[in-house]
């Protein structure tokens, strides 16, 4: 496969998912007539440029997708839901068909496709033919629409950069000779002499006769990719004027009564999509380069430390400067770069839509979603890891949560169950929760359950959340059991281990009959943190900044002594605070001016000890690597100035490890 | 890799614990350390020694003396962190190993290796590739494969009493 068509694949993918978010946006909105242009221009697109790089299959059958949806546009037939699915189902098809050339698949879905096109077509009323597999032809298309013949005269002249653009004359008008009888004349006056002519410069013109009874918007589709620089005029000679004229303020054509001569300033083509596209100035860049670019800032993040630290030790003003220097430019470009790795979480809630309104479909229940918070930002990585445990929630929530609609009229509430996805930003994290107001979870049954398979001791007092976290155990539930009571846990295991991995939390709550909250907590960003530095014995430990709350140096003012935690009084409010030194076993004595740092780790407030608050720094996240992995304290590591490495705590599990050693002896 | 060994000579670099000499195969070999401050992790197991920074990377290092069961010796100037890649479940892991001294990399007479004895041997056998003869010393040959598979799993599991169940 050469590079262009590898373009291309990489482009259907894009506007094939685009294709679907303005389905489903059109299935909410069915009288949107710039959703069923954005629905046609993708289409056409993917036509197009399926047709250039030698997709023969994609293009075929987008053509006769787009006949087809040529109606919806006339405004002959409306959208509907059953042409929303169809549609959807043929947008699926020509995934397939662009990863079956991707991999290099045979093609095993013909009979799908033909069996979508013909359900299309019954759609779109009798009198359209079969299009199945027919090569789509002049005369398949004139049969499609209404016959009556109109003449066309068109002057075209393309800018002069077309080819630098990537745009070819030729095929726009073998186009247009696709749609009926073309007479061409070519206009050569603009062309240079030959000493002065650039090879790589447009200098043509065409004047065109074109007869036709495919209307007028199908001729302005022929012209609707080239660039906004071209001089085009469209003029009807003859025909039925008023089928053309339903339209008028579409696209800007203005349209002159025979008078081509007298032609004053050339009407441009526009559409919504270019002027997007040009605004906005995007590149595309691979994304292991992008990863390559984020490798480097780490290790320039890293020998700036290792600056920095020079130049502390040398004393020397000037050294100092341009350290600082350096450490100011290496801090923009970091943020800089993250930034470049952050999408914003919306682009993926659309496919979610999808989801949730086939499963819905297919569980005959009926459930409305919402999405709100689309626009917060995550490192790319995190969201396409979060994919499936996403999935798996929707899923949980639509195929267990939400009541059938004769169950929930019986409990009193709407018919519609009501699913909401929201993202918020928190400090250094963001907050995926999956709501919905379904049966909920049967807080009872839990822990009755968890009492059977010795998780927790009969007497031992629990939070409700707490009883909602057995859940998130492997095996907890078997499936008829949990399906029958709650509801819940066939695989909430795995997806409380792919959100552990990328370092996030899950948090369950739940209301009996009201519904269920799930709540993932993610950090921004798995590269590089703000981080303190701090030291117990010999060794450095880097705490993430995010959730210190205050360094405060210890005093004798401890009251409670347990075993690993005590309490301490700052300033009338007690905190409960953890030595690392003790929960680690660092052997050596204990300084006599221990620091305390406050974390605030959603909501659970402590301290942790330290010898020693180094100071904050930069750090690189940095895998621990296989055979360290399963080590719950530890996030991960990076490296320190010195070239030495600190590991990076994971607080939150810290703060948990702590509590459940507390709650075992105390259920002992 | 397996334990198969056909006949021909194997490039092997050989290094010492508790006066034991050791080899692997050089092609798993990455570089040969000076000793570094390790640093550690806390509840590790006992072979884990913990991380240290190659060139950007954090790899882990081990204490082949804990990990082959054998008696452990006083440590010296002469010791080395090998750094060199084993497979791990199927997936190519950098890990450094801590050996008292390095010798040299030799080839060694591919007909000359036999498998590890099943009795008598001092050290887990499973680990042994084969053992080989170098002028008239013996030298054990690891599968570090197998080395870092078995116990790694029986750990993982420990400690998280994690399994599979979808």
């Amino acid at each position: 496969m050469d590079q262009h068509q590898f373009a291309f694949i990489e482009e259907a993918k894009e506007l094939l998912s685009q294709l679907e978010d303005d389905l489903l946006a059109l299935e909410e909105s069915p009288d949107n007539a710039e959703m069923i242009n954005a629905v046609f221009r993708a289409l056409h697109t993917i036509k197009g440029s399926g047709s250039m790089f030698g997709f023969e299959k994609v293009e075929h059958f987008t053509h006769d997708l787009e006949n087809a949806f040529e109606k919806v546009r006339n405004g002959a037939v409306h959208v509907s839901r059953e042409l929303i699915d169809l549609t959807l189902a043929a947008r699926d098809e020509i995934q397939n068909l662009v990863r079956i050339a991707e991999d290099d698949q045979p093609d095993s879905r013909a009979d799908a496709r033909t069996l979508i096109l013909q359900k299309l077509q019954i759609l779109m009323g009798s009198g359209a033919p079969a299009a199945d597999h027919a090569p789509h032809s002049p005369n398949v298309e004139k049969a499609d629409t209404d016959s009556t013949m109109e003449t066309f005269r068109i002057s075209f002249r393309p800018e002069i950069q077309a080819y630098a653009h990537g745009s070819d004359p030729l095929l726009i008008l073998a186009e247009l000779r696709d749609l009926g009888e073309l007479t061409v004349t070519p206009n050569l006056e603009g062309i240079p002499p030959l000493e002065t002519l650039e090879p790589e410069t447009c200098h043509f013109a065409w004047e065109m006769l074109l007869k036709t009874d495919a209307g007028e918007n199908a001729v302005r589709d022929v012209f609707i990719f080239v660039g906004d620089d071209c001089d085009l005029e469209i003029t009807k000679v003859s025909g039925g004027a008023e089928n053309t004229e339903e339209e008028p303020g579409e696209t800007p054509i203005k349209k002159k009564e025979s008078s081509p001569g007298t032609a004053p300033a050339a009407v441009q083509i526009r559409t919504k999509n270019h002027v997007e596209q040009k605004n906005q100035s995007t590149v595309r860049v691979p994304s292991e380069r992008l990863d390559k670019m984020v490798n480097l800032v780490g290790e320039l993040v890293i020998a700036q430390a290792r600056l920095s630290q020079l130049s502390i030790q040398t004393g020397c003003p000037e050294i100092a400067a341009v350290a600082e220097e350096i450490e100011r430019l290496t801090s923009d470009m970091r943020d800089t770069t993250m930034g470049m790795r952050m999408v914003p979480i919306g682009s993926v809630f659309g496919k979610y839509k999808r989801i949730v309104r086939d499963l819905a479909r297919d569980l005959g229940k009926q459930v409305e979603i919402e999405t709100s918070g689309g626009e917060t930002e995550l490192d790319k990585t995190v969201i396409e890891r979060l994919h499936d445990p996403m999935v798996h929630l929707i899923r949980n929530a639509i195929d267990h949560g939400i009541e059938s609609p004769t169950e929930r009229t019986a409990a009193g509430k709407q018919e519609c169950g009501w699913l909401e996805l929201t993202a918020t930003h928190s400090g250094a994290y963001v907050l995926i929760s999956v709501v919905d107001d379904g049966a909920g979870l049967d807080r009872d049954r839990i822990l009755t359950k968890a009492i059977e398979r010795g998780l927790t001791a009969p007497d031992s007092n629990l939070t409700d959340r707490e009883i909602y976290d057995f859940i998130l155990q492997p095996g907890f539930s078997t499936k008829q059991e949990v399906s029958a009571l709650s509801g819940r846990g066939v695989g909430m295991d795995v997806v409380a281990k792919s959100i552990q991995q990328l370092g996030g939390r899950i948090q369950i709550d739940s209301e009996r009959g009201e519904g269920t909250t799930i709540t993932m907590r993610l950090p921004l960003t798995l590269a590089i943190i703000d981080g303190l530095q701090v030291r117990i014995g010999d060794s450095d430990y880097v705490l993430p900044l995010g959730v210190i709350e205050e360094c405060v140096e210890m005093t004798e003012s401890q009251l409670v002594q347990d075993r690993y935690r005590h309490i301490l009084n700052l300033r009338d409010e007690m905190v409960p605070y953890i030595s690392l030194r003790h929960l680690f076993g660092v052997e050596g004595d204990r300084p006599n001016h221990e620091k305390i740092v406050i974390i605030n780790d959603d909501g659970n407030r402590f301290g942790i000890v330290v010898d020693l608050v180094v100071g904050e720094l930069q750090a690189v996240i940095k895998p621990l690597g296989k055979l360290c992995r399963d080590i719950a304290e530890v996030s991960g590591a990076t490296i320190l100035g010195d070239g030495t490495v600190a590991l990076i705590l994971d607080l939150g599990r810290i703060f948990d490890a702590v509590y459940t050693i507390e709650d075992t002896q105390k259920s002992k | 890799m397996s334990t198969v060994i056909d006949k021909q000579d194997i490039q092997c670099l050989t290094f010492d614990l508790n006066e034991e000499t050791f080899a692997v195969e050089v092609h798993r070999v990455r570089e040969v350390l000076d000793p570094t401050k390790i640093t550690k992790i806390p509840r590790a197991p006992d072979f884990m020694l913990g991380v240290i920074n190659v060139r950007g990377n954090v790899i882990p290092v081990v204490d082949l003396h804990k990990k082959l069961g054998i008696a452990q010796s006083r440590g010296g100037t002469d010791s080395r962190i090998v750094v060199l890649e084993a497979d791990l479940d199927d997936e190519i892991t950098t890990l450094g190993a801590l050996a008292d001294s390095v010798r040299e990399v030799t080839d060694l007479d591919g007909r000359e290796i036999e498998p590890a004895p099943k009795i008598g041997s001092r050290w887990k056998s499973e680990f042994i590739q084969g053992i080989g003869k170098l002028g008239e010393d013996f030298v054990i040959l690891l599968d570090m494969d197998r080395v870092f598979s078995s116990e790694e799993l029986a750990y993982i599991q420990d400690v998280s009493g994690e399994t599979d169940d979808e």
